[in-house]
């Protein structure tokens, strides 16, 4: 299948190569300026990149302001989580470059060097989560489902299983009882989803194929049914992992985000008064 | 144990359902008295429906009424949708073009009245005003051909027996006349599933609805049609005594590959599926929508035998051209010939693209099952990109006070999923049965709009939509007790919301704005959705 749309334009983007080349700059005037004495705290230079590094910060902002502004703000959203992204780097490189690649003295320094660092690896595993976890769910599995679905349709899953192994013969019910009722209860998250997007499926299903030998008509009936579902809690559990982690990753991001532009306005006041 | 309900109770809400189906038009609007369920022997006292039997009569009966008009009512506008058929008993209506003449107001805008006592004396147009205007201003196009072939500001009287709004009614087209009283009347009100039903039982009507059709529009809607329209009148003229009108049902073969090929088709309305090879093993290679013939590729290359299959894939209405007269056709006017080699050569290489690569033709069998066919606009989400964020429901409900007017679930073909939002179909079924006009096209591009002080709640649009595209929302209200239609007095107020391309903020849909990852997306065209899934230039 081809590039979708949005994925074509998002190629022809210039702005990664406007913000590397700002990097680069930014990167030569350090030399230049290291040629000439070091740089550190109170120095010119080291000021200039703290200011470079805040206007990054604050840019990167924009993203999140423009999300809210579906109403008055015309354009699209993505070009602005890619520039949130590539001034997120650009500002870990000029914070870098404002210590003079010193290590930070004092909790503040500390903490925002922190956060800062936070953020970027942060920011970076979060942008290949997004890339990764949509292809797995997509390639991996045949179903798609909205999260907040997920818990009825596991219910509506296990009434019918409950209902089939009700009326089923005895080696399937016992079966249904031991092995598969548990797993069918209620939706689960597991980490054996992250490495085999399948969660081990096929070493499962192998137990339906034993006991398929077993029976025959009506039997064999029930058993595939049984199979269908607990194939379809699989996939289930897969998206109420998975999904979870999408959602869940912002939460570790978020927050941090805010109490480093907290730090930095406090940085920038103290600086300003002393 | 449940009690079984007495026939008593069964026959009070059979009465019940019958008036309901029938309460658009209640009292306070042009109609006197409308009648409650008629009985079979009721039914075969009319000379309409002298030629069925009882059994029949008892089936179709919740679906015709007799109704009482008083003098000057509108029975319907120009432009509108609907899923009813007059035939007159007594009295006389004025049909016309683009008029807006004295009388009462239109059902719609006496409907809106009764919602709101205040609105008739707030100096706000009527919707036949706003209709009028937009006529005026040459905003209002129609989708297509006239079933009245009448000059603007001309009209014409019908009387006892004539049948009118059939046309529009089967073909799920707009009213191409406006329809008024000029006295008392009564009228024989069917609706569009009793009318398929008789046309299909008795070839006395089938023959009279197509006469009529033949009559009144056959001969424009000919003439419009892409490959006869630069052709001598008379000779169009003439054509339209000699062709044959073909009506199809679901899943009908019309032909089939390796029958005799003697004839020439135009689709009139629906859809044809064009597939290869037997039932079993069949394979789609193209499909025919509103316009098109099916035929050209026989014809021109002297097959005997046609090459395809052709299926209707739900209601279709045909136009049938035997070979003779295309080629007396081509005799008069080479140009016709030509144009239809053309089609010919692209029908054949879209055959062997869609036989050479067997995702297109699952990918036309998926369009047909699920409409793609029909949609302008359909909101696709690349699944291999979207991180289920849920942006795009957001900002569709910050858009729209709210109430978000499309779901994130649908069909999924390959990595795309086809969201549950409205497709801004080409032919619109969601139109057709609306009792107040709410639902329409908002006149900018392809967009279905509902106008919500129009609506109310009915949930007649959101029954039609094969798509689910259409959502009935609660507002928290309750109707009031001078509300028509009567049956919605004092129940919740509900009322429809759909996808309308957000159109009145004069950019790109929100959805399609607010998606971060840029996987959200419109695609306008079959061909264009073809070239994603395939890859195909």
């Amino acid at each position: 299948m081809s590039d979708a749309p949005g994925t074509r334009a998002r190629l022809a983007n210039p702005l990664p190569w406007v913000i590397g080349a700002i990097g680069g700059l930014a990167l030569f005037a350090y030399w230049l300026a290291s040629r000439v004495g070091s740089i550190g705290p109170g120095d010119p230079g080291s000021r200039a990149f703290g200011i470079a590094a805040a206007v990054a910060l604050l840019a990167s902002w924009g993203y999140s302001a423009r999300r809210r502004s579906m109403r008055w703000a015309p354009g699209r959203v993505a070009p602005w989580l890619d520039a949130h992204l590539y001034l997120g780097v650009l500002t870990c490189l000029l914070v870098l470059l404002h210590t003079g690649l010193r290590m930070p003295s004092g909790f503040l320094t500390w903490a925002m060097w922190g956060c800062t660092l936070w953020l970027t690896a942060g920011g970076l595993a979060g942008r290949f989560i997004q890339l990764w976890i949509p292809r797995a769910l997509t390639s991996g599995l045949t179903t798609e489902v909205l999260y907040e679905r997920i818990p009825a349709l596991v219910e509506a899953n296990a009434a019918r299983a409950q209902a089939i192994a009700a009326s089923s013969p005895e080696d399937i019910r016992r079966f249904y009882l031991r092995r598969l009722e548990h797993s069918l209860a209620e939706p689960r998250r597991r980490p054996m989803f992250l490495a085999d997007i399948t969660g081990g499926s096929r070493v499962r299903i192998d137990e339906f194929r034993y006991l398929e030998g077993r029976f025959d008509g009506a039997g064999r009936e029930a058993l595939a049914e049984l199979e269908a579902l607990y194939r379809s809690k699989l996939e289930l559990d897969a998206h109420y992992t998975l999904q979870w982690v999408l959602r869940t990753w912002p939460l570790t991001h978020v927050p941090v985000a805010v109490l480093l532009l907290v730090l930095v306005l406090f940085h920038v006041l103290s600086i300003l008064y002393y | 144990m449940k009690e079984r309900p007495s026939a008593q109770d069964t026959h009070l809400v059979k009465r019940q359902q019958y008036a309901d189906r029938w309460s658009s038009f209640g009292e306070g609007t042009g109609i006197e008295w409308i009648s409650d369920r008629l009985s079979a022997s009721d039914l075969s006292a009319l000379e309409l429906f002298a030629d069925y039997d009882e059994r029949f009569l008892e089936k179709i009966a919740p679906d015709v009424s007799i109704a009482r008009w008083r003098p000057g009512s509108v029975l319907f506008e120009e432009g509108t949708y609907l899923d009813l058929a007059f035939s007159v008993l007594s009295g006389e209506v004025e049909v016309f073009v683009s008029g807006v003449g004295s009388g009462s107001e239109p059902i719609f805008a006496t409907t809106l009245a009764a919602r709101d006592p205040g609105a008739g004396g707030s100096g706000e147009p009527s919707q036949l005003d706003r209709r009028a205007r937009a006529l005026d201003a040459g905003q209002l196009t129609f989708l297509s051909a006239m079933d009245f072939d009448l000059p603007r500001n001309e009209g014409m009287r019908l009387g006892a027996g004539e049948i009118f709004g059939e046309i529009g009614a089967l073909n799920g087209w707009p009213q191409s006349v406006t329809a008024r009283t000029r006295g008392p009347c009564e009228l024989v009100q069917i609706r569009v599933p009793a009318l398929r039903l008789m046309k299909k039982r008795s070839k006395e009507l089938k023959r009279r609805l197509d006469d009529r059709y033949r009559s009144r529009t056959l001969s424009t809607h000919l003439a419009a049609a892409p490959l006869l329209r630069d052709c001598d009148p008379g000779l169009i003229d003439a054509l339209t005594d000699r062709v044959e009108l073909v009506s199809c049902e679901p899943d009908e073969v019309v032909v089939r590959e390796g029958d005799t090929s003697d004839a020439f088709y135009l689709v009139r309305s629906g859809f044809l599926k064009l597939s290869h090879g037997a039932d079993v093993g069949a394979y789609q290679v193209g499909y025919l929508s509103k316009g098109m013939t099916a035929g050209e590729v026989e014809l021109l290359l002297e097959e005997p035998t046609w090459r395809w299959t052709l299926t209707s894939v739900g209601f279709t209405e045909l136009v049938r051209i035997e070979r003779a007269d295309i080629v007396d056709l081509f005799r008069r006017h080479p140009f016709v010939e030509a144009g239809l080699w053309k089609q010919a050569v692209a029908r054949i290489k879209s055959a062997g693209y869609h036989r050479r690569d067997p995702r297109r033709s699952e990918f036309l069998q998926f369009s047909l099952d699920t409409g793609l066919v029909e949609g302008n606009s359909i909101l696709a989400i690349d699944l291999t990109a979207c991180t289920r964020c849920d942006d795009c429901v957001r900002a569709c409900a910050d858009l729209h006070d709210g109430r978000t007017r499309f779901v994130r679930e649908g069909e999924r073909y390959g990595n795309l999923l086809i969201a549950k939002s409205c497709y801004h179909c080409q032919d619109p079924v969601c139109l057709i049965g609306c009792p107040t006009g709410a639902i329409r096209r908002a006149q900018v591009g392809d967009v279905v709009d509902i106008d919500d002080d129009l609506c109310i709640g009915c949930g007649a649009c959101s029954r039609s939509c094969p798509y689910d595209a259409i959502v009935m929302h609660e507002t928290g209200l309750s109707w009031p007790a001078t509300m028509l239609p009567a049956g919605l007095r004092g129940k919740p107020q509900q009322i429809a919301s759909k996808c309308d391309l957000c159109y009145t903020s004069n950019w790109e849909p929100a959805c399609v704005r607010a998606c971060p990852q840029g996987c959200a997306f419109r695609v306008e065209s079959l061909e264009e959705f073809q070239k994603l899934v395939t890859g195909d230039e």
